[in-house]
């Protein structure tokens, strides 16, 4: 009788969880505040009037900002501001900058030229920190594009990314320098299991979607160190 | 048949008099169709409502400062006045601000009983309104009429929260300051305001002079309406930025509405008050724009271009990109001037509630939004305006035709009573 009301328990639980936490597009922002999977940026962007805001945490071990010697808070929002453009502002801070530090500030904006069609991806010309009041360090300029491949392999919900970014631009430190893509596969409506190469290395992660608009970002930059993060998205 | 002298007079009489008696007695079914409407305005709140009526058309001028939003005022001035226009062929709204008509809203009533009716969906009804910023010709039939619930000698006090930020000191990374800003404003004839703000600090760790209570902006405002759908504001007193003085403004708008010019001098000197002390300069300031402004409908997107010389006697420009999501705005904007380049977002959201208590000799309600504003570099001052809390362009933010059909069809929640 003990078991069975357990697993009643458990059942309603369960499917409790699993409505409170879908998402239909199984879109979020990476680690840098964009549209995109763990650290790299998608094709994809912000729906028109969808806004979100949230904060992450970079591991110092691959980064660059601060020659690697601290752990990294990176505060952030981004507005799908037309159908078509999707900006942000993000505000990136050491954990112990010391008195000399006083963050970075980037402010992205990401054009959507292609919309994802039956044949075609949608495509992003994507530009990040062009203007700085210190030192751009994270810049980035490329361009990349998404194809939800599910129906190609049978599967729900996967897209398939791939981009090129250049250095055009003069800076401290640039992103997404050359090639760079991953798979992000949603088999549910509540996760979405994403690998990811970002020109530099290899990173994997997990994004966990609740109450349709918290987004719980966790995975491994560079196979080996954890970062994550937390965003709420909503529409205006 | 044999009829009598009297028989046929009578006869004559009423066949004489007969048409006169039908028109008259329309006439008064007209004219009580009108009184009840009025009265059903006032009862709900609604401020400086005249109802006339013709033999086509039923015109209704009304004010609103019982809903916070606009459009939803005129979806509720509409449910309360079709019902009683069954005598009219089309019903006219005029929305007021201090009593100044801003546009014309003109119904059909076939096109709202296809819409009771279920013919038309409501997005079909909403696209036959015709929402025009000529008023010239209807409120001709609507200036002389007589006005119910006046907003004249009404006090308002309005509490506004105040919030500024600065991000990347080295010394604090984020410092805030936050004050609430008492308001009292009233209107004592057509076009004219005079606000009062008081500012009390609340938390502060920006400037220290902003750690006493101080005035805010205050103001005499006089607006007016000019023929062909120009307006010309003059303001006269303590505005923002430290600066008091004079300000004019005048702006046209052209295309449907969809295009505005407007130009804006302001002659203004320093001012500052701390601890009971004002410390000012002569007035030497001359500070003068010319904007041009473009509505993109199916986005709600505002784009205006303003060049002139700003606060700091420098000159150039500013771009700046505006969107409307409902009663949310969201917008950037970027500035170069011989002072230098900056660039930032602003936003305001709606606060609670969307409904106020009707307006009273005297009244205190929660501003309507909250408002914030970002700049990239805080230290620039290139292209610093002040503001003198009575611009044009904010009597038609949310009382613009487009963006007034576009929300309509956002309310679902309409009263079908036929």
């Amino acid at each position: 009788m003990m078991g069975a009301t357990r697993s009643i328990k458990f059942i309603l639980l369960t499917s409790l969880l699993i409505f409170l936490c879908s998402n239909d597009r199984g879109i979020s922002q990476s680690l840098t505040g964009a549209t995109g999977l763990m650290s790299i940026p998608t094709g994809e962007i912000l729906e028109d009037g969808e806004f979100s805001f949230g904060v992450n945490v970079l591991n110092k071990k691959h980064l660059e900002y601060f020659d690697g010697q601290q752990h990294t808070n990176v505060y952030f929002v981004t507005i799908g501001f037309l159908p078509f453009l999707e900006a942000g502002l993000r505000y990136t801070r050491a954990w112990e900058p010391g008195p000399s530090s006083v963050g970075d500030r980037m402010i992205s904006m990401r054009v959507q030229m292609l919309k994802e069609r039956d044949a075609t991806p949608s495509l992003v010309l994507g530009a990040h920190d062009v203007l700085s009041t210190v030192g751009r360090h994270f810049n980035a300029l490329y361009l990349v594009g998404s194809k939800n491949m599910s129906q190609v392999f049978g599967v729900r919900e996967m897209v398939l990314h791939l981009g090129y970014g250049v250095d055009w631009i003069a800076a401290r430190n640039h992103d997404f320098v050359g090639l760079f893509g991953g798979v992000s596969w949603a088999p549910h409506s509540t996760v979405t299991v994403m690998i990811e190469y970002d020109a530099d290395r290899l990173n994997a992660g997990l994004r966990f979607f609740i109450l349709h608009h918290l987004g719980l970002l966790v995975g491994v930059n560079g196979l080996d160190a954890l970062s994550g993060g937390i965003s709420y998205t909503f529409k205006l | 048949m044999n009829i009598n002298h009297s028989q046929a007079v009578l006869w004559f009489a009423a066949l004489i008099y007969a048409p006169a008696l039908l028109a008259s007695e329309k006439d008064l079914s007209r004219a009580a169709s009108a009184d009840s409407i009025l009265h059903l305005l006032v009862k709900k709140g609604f401020e400086n409502v005249a109802v006339v009526s013709d033999d086509k058309r039923l015109m209704v001028a009304y004010e609103n400062r019982i809903y916070r939003d606009e459009v939803r005022a005129i979806k509720e001035v509409l449910s309360l006045v079709m019902p009683g226009a069954k005598n009219s062929q089309t019903v006219v709204l005029v929305p007021q601000n201090r009593k100044t008509p801003l546009l014309s809203i003109s119904i059909k009533l076939d096109d709202y009983t296809a819409f009771i009716d279920g013919v038309f969906s409501l997005q079909q009804f909403v696209s036959t309104m015709q929402v025009s910023f000529d008023t010239d010709s209807i409120w001709k039939a609507l200036r002389a009429a007589s006005r119910a619930n006046s907003s004249f000698y009404k006090f308002d006090l309005v509490i506004h929260p105040q919030f500024k930020a600065h991000f990347g000191n080295r010394r604090d990374p984020f410092e805030s300051q936050l004050n609430l800003a008492p308001e009292l404003s009233a209107s004592f004839w057509m076009g004219l305001r005079f606000s009062g703000e008081l500012i009390i600090p609340l938390q502060n760790e920006l400037a220290e002079e902003e750690d006493f209570v101080r005035p805010g902006i205050i103001v005499l405002n006089q607006t007016l309406r000019l023929p062909r759908a120009i307006f010309l504001s003059a303001a006269i007193g303590y505005f923002d930025e430290q600066r008091y003085g004079v300000d004019v403004e005048i702006r046209k708008y052209s295309h449907a509405g969809r295009w505005a010019i407007a130009a804006n001098l302001g002659y203004t000197g320093f001012a500052s008050y701390l601890k009971g002390v004002w410390s000012y300069t002569d007035i030497d300031l001359l500070t003068t724009s010319a904007a041009a402004e473009y509505r993109w409908p199916q986005l709600n997107l505002i784009l205006r271009a303003v060049g002139g010389q700003f606060l700091d006697r420098d000159r150039g420009g500013r771009f700046e990109l505006l969107r409307q999501f409902g009663e949310v705005d969201f917008g950037f904007y970027f500035v170069k001037t011989d002072a230098g380049e900056n660039g930032g977002f602003h936003f305001s959201i709606p606060i609670f509630p969307a409904k106020y208590l009707p307006a009273a000799r005297f009244r205190i309600s929660p501003a309507k939004n909250f408002q914030w504003e970002y700049r990239y570099r805080r230290l620039d001052s290139s292209g610093r305006q002040f503001e003198t809390g009575n611009r044009l362009d904010d009597f038609f933010k949310r009382l613009h035709p487009d963006y007034i059909k576009s929300q309509l069809q956002k309310f679902e929640d309409w009263d079908k009573q036929k």
